[in-house]
C-alpha cells in the first residue's frame, strides 16, 4: 500500500480548476519532488494531501494517506493521520511557530501527543533537547528557552523540522522549506533534511520552484503547470531528457543561470 | 569617467551599532555593479543611502564629483533627474488606481520634463518589450513579469544616468526572471546599473563588477568573472559553494 496515493485530484475555486486530475504515489522511503512556478497548484496539492485545503475550495478525486481517504474525512480522523503518517514543514518558519511560546514548549507538544498515542511516559525535557540536537542546533538548552523571534530564520526552520520529527512520521511533506532562507543557510538545511530523511527511512514529498534544489534531494519529480502534471518520472531522466516544452524551458532557464556562475554567460 | 564614488561610507540606525562601515568603491559610467549580500548584510541600507533616503553617518558619496547631500535641495533636484529605482515587488510598486500611462509618466511630471509625454511613455514601453497600446490599462490586468516591465519603463522614461534595482527579479518565477534579466542586460548597455541582490546567479548573469557585503562590510569586490572563478574571501567562497547547481546532464 502506498503511503500517499493521490488519484485524479481536482481542486476547484468555484468554476475555476486550480488542480486538474492530478495523480501521484509515494511508497515508503521514496522521495518525490513537486516542481512548479506560482499558480501551478503545488502547494494546494500538499494542503489537499493533509486535508488542509482552505474553505471555499472543493476537491474531488481521491487522496489516500496510508490507505485512509483524506478528502471528506472528519477532523477526528485527520488528526489521527497527521503526525503518525505525515508531518509537514512549511516555507515560513516565523509564521509556523507560535510567537508566544518558548521553543522547548512547542517541540514538547508533538512529543507528548505521540507518547499519549503510544500509551507511554515521556521525559519531555530530555527528548526536546535530544531533538534539538538532532537538527544540529547549537546550545539546545538556550534555544529551548528562547522565543521564536530570538533565534535566526535558519534556526527557526530547524525547530520546525524538529517538531515534524517529534511525530516520527512515515512521510515528511516539505513545502518550499528553504525558500525564505539565505543561500548559505539553505545549503545547511538541505543537507540536514537529506540526512534525517535517509537515517529514518522516511518518505519525502518535497515541493519547490527551485529546480537545482529539487534535483539534489528527490528521486522522482512531477512538473506542474497551471494545475496539471506536464511531466512525471525519475529526476535524472527528466533533467537529462525533458519531453514537455515547458520542462525544457524551465531547465534551459535554470542552466543559463548556472552557466553565468561558471563564467560562461 | 566616474559616475558614483563612495569613500569610507558608514551608517548606523542607532549610535551603538553600525549597519554599514568602511564602504568604498567607485563606479565608472556605463558599468553594471552587483551589490550582493544575505539578510542583514546592509545591502538595502546602502541602496537607501544611494537614493538619498538616509544620510551616511560618516564618509561621502559623490555623484559626478558632487557630494550627495540629502539636505541640498538644488542638488537633490538634479540628482533625481539622473537616478531612478526599480523595487522587488511588482504588486506593491504600481498604484492600482492609475493607468499605465499615468504610472509610467509620473517621473516626467515630477521632474517637470517638457515634451510629448505620451510619446515618451510609448517609447519606454517599447524599450521594455510591451505594446504601446497597453497605456490605457490598469496594473491588475498584468502578470508579475509584465508589472515589473512597467516599473522598469517608469524608471527609464526620464532617461536617468543611473538605475538602481533592489532585488528586482527576486519575486519573479524562473521563466519570467530570465527574460527580465535579459531586459536589464540590454538596458545596462547604455546606462549605469546598480543591482542589489541576494542571488549570486542573477548578478553573475547581469553585472560586470561585484561588491560582496557581509554584516555591513565589503569582504570582496572586483570584476564578476574574477570573483566567480577565483573567490578570495572565505565568505564569498561559501556563498558561491552554497548556490544549488543543476545536475550535469548525462
Amino acid at each position: 500500500m502506498s503511503l500517499l496515493d493521490i488519484a485524479g485530484l481536482t481542486v476547484r475555486a468555484g468554476e475555476r480548476e486550480l488542480v486538474s486530475a492530478l495523480s501521484l504515489k509515494i511508497e515508503p522511503g521514496q522521495r518525490v519532488g513537486l516542481i512548479g512556478e506560482s499558480g501551478s497548484g503545488k502547494s494546494l496539492t500538499a494542503l489537499a494531501a493533509i486535508g488542509l485545503l482552505p474553505r471555499g475550495l472543493t476537491a474531488s478525486g481521491s487522496v489516500r494517506l496510508n490507505g485512509t481517504e483524506v478528502l471528506g474525512a472528519s477532523d477526528h480522523a485527520l488528526t489521527r493521520l497527521r503526525g503518525t503518517v505525515t508531518a509537514t514543514v512549511f516555507q515560513e518558519p516565523l509564521t509556523a511557530l507560535d510567537p508566544l511560546l518558548r521553543v522547548g514548549r512547542q517541540v514538547a507538544e508533538p512529543l507528548r501527543r505521540r507518547a499519549r498515542r503510544d500509551g507511554r511516559d515521556v521525559d519531555t525535557d530530555r527528548e526536546v533537547l535530544a531533538l534539538l540536537e538532532q537538527v544540529a542546533l547549537p546550545e539546545p538548552n538556550r534555544i529551548a528557552r528562547a522565543f521564536p523571534h530570538e533565534i535566526s530564520g535558519g534556526q527557526r526552520q530547524r525547530v520546525a523540522i524538529a517538531m515534524a520529527l517529534a511525530c516520527r512520521p512515515q512521510l515528511l511533506i516539505a513545502d518550499e522549506p528553504t525558500t525564505a532562507l539565505d543561500v548559505t543557510t539553505q545549503a545547511e538545511i538541505l543537507k540536514l533534511l537529506d540526512a534525517l530523511v535517509r537515517e529514518r527511512n522516511m518518505a519525502l514529498l518535497f515541493i519547490s520552484h527551485d529546480l537545482p534544489v529539487v534535483a539534489g534531494i528527490v528521486d522522482e519529480v512531477v512538473v506542474l503547470r497551471h494545475g496539471r502534471a506536464v511531466e512525471t518520472g525519475p529526476t535524472g531522466e527528466i533533467f537529462a531528457r525533458p519531453q514537455a516544452d515547458y520542462t525544457r524551458e524551465l531547465l534551459a532557464a535554470a542552466r543559463a543561470f548556472d552557466a553565468g556562475l561558471e563564467g560562461k554567460a | 569617467m566616474t559616475l558614483l564614488a563612495l569613500e569610507d561610507v558608514s551608517f548606523g540606525y542607532t549610535s551603538e551599532r553600525q549597519t554599514l562601515a568602511d564602504i568604498s568603491f567607485t563606479l565608472p559610467a556605463g558599468t553594471s555593479l552587483g551589490l550582493v549580500g544575505e539578510s542583514g548584510s546592509g545591502k538595502t541600507t546602502l541602496l537607501r543611502l544611494l537614493l538619498g533616503l538616509n544620510r551616511p553617518s560618516g564618509g561621502t558619496i559623490r555623484f559626478n564629483g558632487e557630494p550627495l547631500d540629502a539636505g541640498d535641495r538644488a542638488f537633490m533636484r538634479r540628482y533625481r533627474h539622473q537616478v531612478q529605482a526599480v523595487f522587488q515587488d511588482p504588486y506593491s510598486s504600481l498604484d492600482p488606481r492609475q493607468t499605465v500611462l499615468r504610472i509610467v509618466s509620473e517621473p516626467l511630471r515630477a521632474l517637470k520634463i517638457a515634451g510629448n509625454h505620451r510619446k515618451l511613455v510609448e517609447d519606454a514601453l517599447t524599450a521594455v518589450g510591451l505594446e504601446p497600446s497597453v497605456i490605457g490599462r490598469y496594473p491588475h490586468a498584468f502578470s508579475g513579469g509584465q508589472r515589473q516591465r512597467i516599473a522598469i519603463a517608469r524608471a527609464i522614461v526620464a532617461r536617468p544616468a543611473l538605475l538602481l534595482a533592489d532585488e528586482a527579479v527576486s519575486a519573479l518565477d524562473l521563466s519570467t526572471r530570465i527574460r527580465i534579466v535579459e531586459l536589464f542586460r540590454r538596458l545596462a548597455s547604455d546606462m549605469t546599473l546598480v543591482f542589489v541582490s541576494h542571488d549570486l546567479s542573477v548578478v553573475a548573469a547581469l553585472c560586470d563588477e561585484l561588491v560582496i557585503l557581509q554584516r555591513g562590510k565589503i569582504v570582496e569586490s572586483g570584476p564578476t568573472q574574477e570573483i566567480l572563478s577565483n573567490p578570495q574571501h572565505a565568505y564569498t567562497q561559501s556563498l558561491l559553494a552554497s548556490v544549488p547547481r543543476m545536475p550535469v546532464a548525462v
